[in-house]
């Protein structure tokens, strides 16, 4: 039959396609789980579903983003996470804005002549701020910053309306940037009080 | 535009989430205000150093190279599987469809007068195939059907969680995972458990009741080296269930590591994987080699 054969080569097509996402995938299972053994686990599982279900992707979409949803939903069945905001960082962080800080706290001048470069002054501590973000924070960082999805496929892959991925965005944001403040004081690179 | 406005859209426009028009007065603010320029460029920046500066894991080449495998494993299986399965399904067509008309000549010569009877018997040949239920799913229908109609009788026929926890110590020296179900929401109450065996494997087998008065039975099985997945199956929130009908019960599998979990009842198969994740959870700790997750 014609059309089995033509499937049968979408799907290998598809697969191969998959494939060289192995390393963004395991770099997404490394931060959920934040060990090589069950991110390997979760890679692995991902694409046994990948291969079974394949026939289920709707072909306009973003296959990226659905081994993600994939490897999350595997994530939280396995390890009975729940990815849900944490209420209580709402209150303190929501108006946070390392900018005003900066500008604020430090010697630096926002209206001087040159413009202020961040790169200078924060490095390392997007590593350890980005690992200390609650998950539900995190896996929205990831997608958006690192990964590029659009806020409506990350609204798919957490199954959340567009609205809730903007402010969860925002408030991730706003809660990363205090985290490279605080860090970023502590190893002494920016002058705080 | 204010300040305000643009600071308002500062994500929206940094994501590349906004149409054309407000880009453009975004962009046209930010050219003329120095204030917000700094802001954004700073926030661009900062969010390109976040991409930028963040860890980059990358996979062992070993287990690259086993999902590689497993995956063109799986897809010669499936290629072969198919093939063999259209051959044999065509032979099975056309030697029944002879044979029928061999035992019944009436079919035969009423065929042969009014040609519209074969193509019938070709669509119900191509569209009917009439499976048997596998030997798990009957069993496990039959064990059901058994303590809803039957005489089965429970070793412990108790509610009372403690009850029951202390009951499942004594399945703690089977070698797969056993550990106690507990009730995850109001409508679901546990009845009690007993030893099973299925398909000759080792099993628990535990009663739960929801709300009018319906029956479900949870089997725990043994499920070292055991296929299920030729049941059909579906995905749902990232787990495979498989299930199956028998004796007018549903039933859904699901596996964790090697014990293979089944839930059954005269219920939708929707609601019975419903149930298989909200009305019960797994209480950890119970036998040392528990592979259950963690609920927190
Ligand atoms: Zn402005
Ligand atoms: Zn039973």
């Amino acid at each position: 039959m014609k059309s089995f054969g033509e499937s049968e080569e979408k799907a290998s097509t598809l697969e191969q396609s998959a494939l060289e996402y192995m390393d963004t995938l395991f770099n997404f299972a490394m931060r959920m789980t934040g060990n090589r053994e069950d991110a390997e686990d979760l890679v692995q599982e991902t694409y046994m579903k990948m291969h079974r279900f394949l026939h289920t992707f709707d072909e306009g979409s973003n296959l990226k983003a659905w081994l993600f949803k994939i490897l999350r939903n595997t994530f939280i069945n396995k390890y009975r996470k729940k990815l849900r905001e944490p209420q209580e960082v709402h209150d303190n962080n929501d108006d946070f804005s390392l900018y005003d800080t900066i500008a604020g706290e430090s010697e630096y001048d926002p209206y001087g002549k040159s413009s202020f470069k961040i790169e200078e002054h924060i490095e390392d501590e997007v590593k350890e701020a980005l690992e200390n973000l609650p998950l539900a924070f995190k896996e929205v960082v990831f997608y958006s910053d690192l990964e590029g999805l659009t806020y409506e496929e990350i609204s798919d892959v957490i199954g959340c309306p567009i609205g809730t991925v903007k402010s969860r965005l925002y408030r991730s944001r706003k809660l990363l940037q205090k985290l490279l403040w605080e860090y970023a004081k502590k190893k002494g690179y920016l002058k705080g009080e | 535009m204010t300040c305000n406005d643009a600071k308002e859209m500062l994500y929206e426009y940094l994501d590349n989430e906004i149409d054309r028009d407000s880009y453009l007065q975004i962009k046209g603010h930010i050219d003329r205000c120095r204030k917000c320029c700094d802001k954004f460029e700073f926030e661009q920046s900062l969010k390109k150093l976040i991409k930028d500066r963040s860890q980059k894991f990358t996979i062992s080449q070993t287990v690259r190279g086993d999902i590689v495998k497993a995956l063109s494993d799986m897809r010669k299986a499936r290629e072969s599987d198919t093939k063999r399965e259209k051959e044999q399904t065509n032979e099975d067509k056309s030697s029944r469809v002879i044979q029928l008309f061999l035992k019944r000549p009436a079919y035969a010569l009423a065929a042969a007068f009014i040609p519209f009877i074969v193509s019938g018997l070709a669509v119900y040949f191509a569209f009917f195939k009439p499976t048997p239920p596998s030997p798990i799913i009957r069993e496990i229908a039959e064990c059901h059907d058994q303590h809803v109609n039957g005489n089965a009788v429970l070793e412990l026929a108790s509610s009372d969680q403690n009850e029951l926890l202390r009951h499942f110590n004594k399945f703690r020296n089977f070698n797969f995972a056993v550990a106690a179900p507990e009730s995850n929401d109001h409508k679901t109450k546990l009845l009690g458990c007993k030893d099973c065996y299925l398909v000759g494997r080792k099993s628990v087998h535990v009663d739960l009741e929801r709300k009018l008065n319906r029956k479900f039975s949870l089997e725990i099985i043994d499920g070292s080296g055991m296929n299920i997945n030729h049941l059909n199956e579906e995905l749902v929130d990232g787990r495979v269930y498989y299930f199956g009908r028998h004796k007018g019960y549903n039933v859904v599998l699901w596996r964790e590591g090697d014990t293979v979990y089944s839930l059954t009842s005269e219920a939708r198969k929707n609601e019975l994987i419903h149930v298989a994740k909200e009305g019960i959870r797994m209480r950890r700790g119970m036998a040392p080699q528990t592979f259950f997750p963690v609920r927190e």
